[in-house]
């Protein structure tokens, strides 16, 4: 079938999970361009389980590997079109934004995208990490013959506890190809930037306007180092996405009739952000606390209670995956081994400590982007010319609450667990930041006023 | 779209295109310059024949020359770009193994390898060599 049809696979299983949970009659639907936004990365999240499972878990070939993805893949299907014959057609009354708007994010979109098949084809193995971590992970898993051989401790430079979405999905992707082929990376991540700017244009246009939409997407596509960092192979990208991802179909469920599927995706996606990186497993925690904390009223409440199983259940699908691989497979992260050395207490309570990693973040929210101007400037001139919206529920304050309790979680992680802690934060806040930045603009496009014509609540 | 408005989407596009644009024309410089193969293709590549005189499992020594390791940034990379090539076998920074891989930069000779104990198992050019280590198992 080969990698392209490994990947149109990928897209269609994404798809098909994403509709068999939140479905629509069986045409196109209003809502499907948001579900077809979302596919790549679900149907990359479903393989790279079904592969771990298959050749790490069983011990078992590739060939199993792809077979067990195609059954799945044909029951998503069938569900799918099992629940479609059961739903109702979908409203939406879309509003309208200028020409201009759309011809400008088509062009900062294009560019972006020109960028980045750029910097893949100069350099189709990607950057440090890319080689070191991410793909050599993907190399040892579509090529080792024994189980446990990807996880050796003699490789523990090669952070052996980072979890396993991306070289499982590439790799699953190489065993569909019938050999590994280094375009099938490249097009994992900019699948993965694509999904960040579609679901930030699509979800917002759904929650606010399609103006703010299209303003979130030129802010994203129009930030070089998110570009950068996808060409290079990286993993931040991706569980950006993830944050995103989640927080967008978790407001979404607190706007529809019945949101328990769009809570459980929610849910899903940020399991799939805890099985990308390890920052993600702080994500999960963040997410349940600002869901259930950014109240403002006894109704909001009783809404929230009645999401939380489901987004709890569909969190539990893949961090099942996340803990059974750190269970058997990963060592201690490097950053919570290093802080067993010394006494985290007393870390905690180094004030110089905090100092020094409040002001790196500060420098580095103030350099971030590789924007022409500072996007902290740009973006504080954005809000001061649309004006901040009244505040009528916490669900529009639950993104902002979620990115900055996130950002907050870094930020302890730094104080207690860094050993080399000045090195750290000069090779990683920029990083961090960046994977915050997608949750960051959504969350602005949510506090800022729209004008009135196009304003939908 | 009130005139405010209208300003701050326009503020967002142009500061955008700007960011975005100015990056597009950084990579297309080095895009039109850049090499016919890149570095980590060309350096990997080296280690192709010696992955299939390797099994599809074990452990491997690995070994530079000084003047390599003197530039730590460099050698660490290159070390790490040998795993990567040679994955799924396990490379280890030491020549404390049965069989050694090489990574040379500068001349080096078998009798001198010999010397220290380094019997030639193949040679593949370009500095990259699998010996194997005569003291292996001795202590």
């Amino acid at each position: 079938m080969g990698g392209f049809g490994g990947l149109l696979l990928c897209v269609l299983a994404g798809f098909c999970a994403v509709r068999a949970l939140w479905s629509a009659p069986r045409h196109w639907s209003v809502h499907d361009p948001l579900r077809l936004a979302l596919s790549p990365a679900v149907g990359f999240g479903l393989l790279s389980l079904v592969y771990f499972a298959v050749r790490v878990v069983l011990g078992q070939g590739n060939g199993l590997a792809v077979g067990g993805f195609a059954v799945l893949t044909l029951a998503l299907t069938a569900g799918a079109w099992w629940r479609a014959g059961q739903s109702v057609p979908e409203a939406w009354k879309r509003s309208s934004a200028p020409i201009w708007l759309w011809i400008a994010f088509a062009i900062v979109a294009g560019i972006a995208l020109a960028t980045v098949l750029m910097i893949v084809v100069a350099s189709p193995h990607g950057e440090w990490d890319a080689w070191s971590i991410w793909d050599m992970r993907a190399r040892f898993l579509f090529r080792a013959v024994e189980t446990g051989a990807p996880f050796n401790p003699l490789m523990e430079w090669s952070h052996l506890d980072y979890p396993l979405l991306v070289p499982s999905a590439v790799a699953g992707l190489w065993a569909w190809n019938g050999g590994e082929a280094q375009w099938l990376a490249a097009a994992v991540a900019i699948l993965f930037l694509g999904s960040a700017v579609t679901v930030s244009v699509l979800a917002l246009a759904r929650l606010r306007s399609t103006t703010l939409g299209l303003t979130a997407g030129m802010v994203l596509a129009g930030t070089p180092l998110l570009t950068r960092n996808a060409g290079a192979l990286y993993a931040d990208v991706p569980v950006g996405y993830f944050f995103l991802a989640a927080v967008a179909l978790g407001l979404l469920a607190l706007q529809a009739e019945d949101g328990r599927p769009l809570a459980f995706l929610a849910g899903l996606h940020a399991g799939m952000a805890a099985w990308t990186k390890n920052e993600g497993l702080m994500f999960c925690g963040v997410l349940l606390l600002s869901f259930l904390v950014v109240i403002r009223s006894r109704s909001e409440l009783g809404q929230r209670v009645r999401l939380l199983l489901p987004m709890v259940a569909g969190m539990l699908v893949f961090l099942a995956f996340v803990g059974h691989f750190k269970f058997h497979f990963a060592p201690a992260n490097d950053l919570i081994a290093a802080g067993k050395s010394t006494s985290m207490g007393a870390r905690l309570v180094d004030l110089p400590r905090y100092t020094m990693v409040f002001w790196s973040i500060v420098e580095g929210l103030l350099t971030f982007g590789d924007w022409f101007v500072p996007p902290v400037f740009v973006m504080g001139v954005w809000l001061g010319l649309q004006g901040l919206r009244r505040v009528e529920s916490g669900a529009m304050l639950w993104p902002f609450v979620a990115a900055s309790l996130q950002l907050l979680g870094y930020l302890i992680v730094y104080v207690v667990g860094s050993d080399r802690l000045e090195w750290q934060l000069q090779t990683s806040v920029e990083r961090l930041l960046l994977q915050i930045w997608p949750l960051a603009a959504f969350s602005l496009m949510l506090l800022a006023r729209d004008s009135p014509a196009t304003e939908k609540r | 779209m009130t005139p405010r408005s209208v300003a701050a989407a326009l503020l967002v596009a142009f500061v955008s295109l700007l960011s975005i644009g100015r990056f597009f024309q950084q990579i297309s410089d080095f895009f039109v310059k850049r090499p016919a193969i890149d570095g980590v293709t060309q350096f990997t590549a080296r280690y192709q024949p010696v992955r299939s005189l390797l099994p599809d499992k074990g452990v491997i020594g690995y070994m530079t020359d000084p003047a390599a390791a003197a530039d730590e940034v460099n050698a660490t990379a290159e070390f790490y770009l040998a795993q990567y090539a040679l994955a799924p076998i396990v490379v280890v920074n030491s020549p404390n193994q049965r069989y050694v891989v090489t990574n040379f930069h500068v001349m080096v000779t078998t009798g001198s390898m010999a010397d220290q104990g380094y019997k030639l198992v193949r040679e593949f050019g370009n500095g990259v060599a699998v010996f194997e280590n005569q003291k292996w198992g001795q202590k």
